[in-house]
């Protein structure tokens, strides 16, 4: 078939269109928050350390989101311990160990991330994806025509009050970049930190 | 000329309320019981998922406290690790002093699948070999839209939309810790939850609801 130059301009302007739709959903955060609560009266002191529990079976992923979360607290002047240099395979560990760990390095509040859903979302962009110089057969087809598959996944976020083991607070937020852990780690830590000032946890 | 608010109101409720829907199906009050309205209450989930338990426990406790009611979450009595049971429970209410239990466990969830059939454009294009040549086709973008070159279409009649909602029913129960019998009893269905926490939120209002006109809490 017969190719005219035009094709990658159009293929161009196509992923624009898609991009700037993405956007205009999410904004530039690759996260989005579903929903969320709060206890109403914060705890009588703010929290100041918080050890951060990333649950799932993935350990590489675990220590990179951990590392990732602790950094960018940190540099929200938030101190915070990444869990996985204490407690290997959260998902097989005993109740007692996580205790002994959060109680180890004087964590007042515990922060858990844990995946409960993931899969992929595919954006169509309508029309056909023939190039628009062709045979009779395919003349008629839109050349904006695409599909780009995104990585989603919804994440269960937990803060809890060490001393007491009660919940302050919980979101569930949803990712369409789950194929891109370090942006939606720093996403989420940037997300924390506003959430827990605003909400007096820290 | 008269204006009905109805679609307005219509429209102002879905916006606020959103997708998902909370409606109580059925309730029952024990006739029996003597008249009494309560205000410390334990709120007790049921069931083995840990974190679910929390969020719609604590959900409920502060939906009931936004009403000036005490309510406590039982996980925070029993702790995580301890298994449900009626002695774990027993020993909840001694410790708390409350003088109401709201137990609600999930009894049963069913999904629904709708599917429309209709007709979808699956080619279009020339018909006449005369136009199947470079020089006379359209070279710009506008020009394939063009309704005198498209001369055939084909249409494929196949589902085109597919709809799936899951309805999940719970069942709540009130009881006085007093003597220990059940007074109320409501069973409420959730369609579409969009989340626990939200799903919780809604659920509590329709709860309240329906316990302040039985006269249970003030």
């Amino acid at each position: 078939m017969k190719r005219h130059p035009l094709k990658s301009t159009v293929t161009t302007l196509m992923s624009c269109i898609l991009s700037a739709s993405l956007f205009l959903l999410f904004g530039c955060s690759s996260i989005k928050v579903v929903e969320s609560w709060n206890q109403a009266t914060p705890p009588a002191q703010q929290l100041k350390k918080l050890m951060i529990i990333g649950i799932g079976h993935d350990e590489a992923l675990r220590a990179m989101a951990e590392n990732i979360l602790v950094e960018e607290l940190r540099k929200g002047g938030v101190e915070a311990v990444a869990s996985h240099t204490l407690v290997k395979e959260i998902d097989s560990a005993k109740r007692e160990e996580v205790v002994a760990a959060i109680h180890s390095v004087d964590a007042d509040g515990v922060l858990t991330i844990k995946p409960v859903a993931k899969g992929s979302t595919k954006v169509t962009q309508g029309g056909r994806n023939e190039g628009i110089y062709g045979t009779a057969t395919n003349f008629g087809g839109s050349p904006l025509a695409g599909a780009t598959t995104y990585s989603r996944a919804t994440l269960q976020t937990n803060l809890y009050d060490s001393k007491t083991a009660r919940l302050l607070w919980s979101a569930t937020v949803s990712t369409y970049d789950a194929g891109d852990p370090p942006r939606v780690s720093r996403d989420l830590a940037d997300y924390f930190l506003k959430s827990f000032r605003r909400d007096g946890f820290l | 000329m008269q204006i009905s608010l109805k679609p307005l109101l219509l429209l102002l409720l879905l916006t606020l309320t959103g997708c998902a829907s909370v409606s109580m199906v059925a309730s029952w009050k024990d006739q029996t019981a003597p008249p009494r309205s309560y205000g410390k209450f334990l709120v007790v989930g049921i069931t083995e998922n840990g974190l679910m338990r929390q969020l719609f426990e604590e959900v409920v406790a502060t939906e009931l406290r936004k009403k000036g009611l005490a309510a406590t979450p039982s996980y925070a009595v029993t702790g995580m690790e301890e298994k449900q049971t009626r002695e774990s429970l027993e020993r909840a209410v001694r410790k708390s002093a409350v003088d109401a239990v709201i137990t609600t466990r999930v009894t049963g969830s069913k999904r629904s699948t709708e599917s429309h059939v209709g007709y979808v454009l699956t080619d279009r294009g020339f018909a006449n070999p005369y136009l199947n040549s470079y020089d006379v086709m359209p070279n710009d973008l506008y020009g394939f839209y063009g309704a005198s070159v498209v001369s055939y279409a084909t249409f494929d009649m196949k589902p085109v939309e597919v709809t799936n909602s899951t309805t999940f029913t719970l069942e709540t129960n009130l009881f006085d810790t007093e003597s220990g019998k059940l007074v109320w009893s409501g069973t409420t269905t959730t369609v579409d939850p969009k989340g626990v926490i939200t799903a919780s939120e809604k659920f509590s209002r329709v709860v309240i609801t329906a316990l302040s006109k039985e006269g249970l809490i003030p």
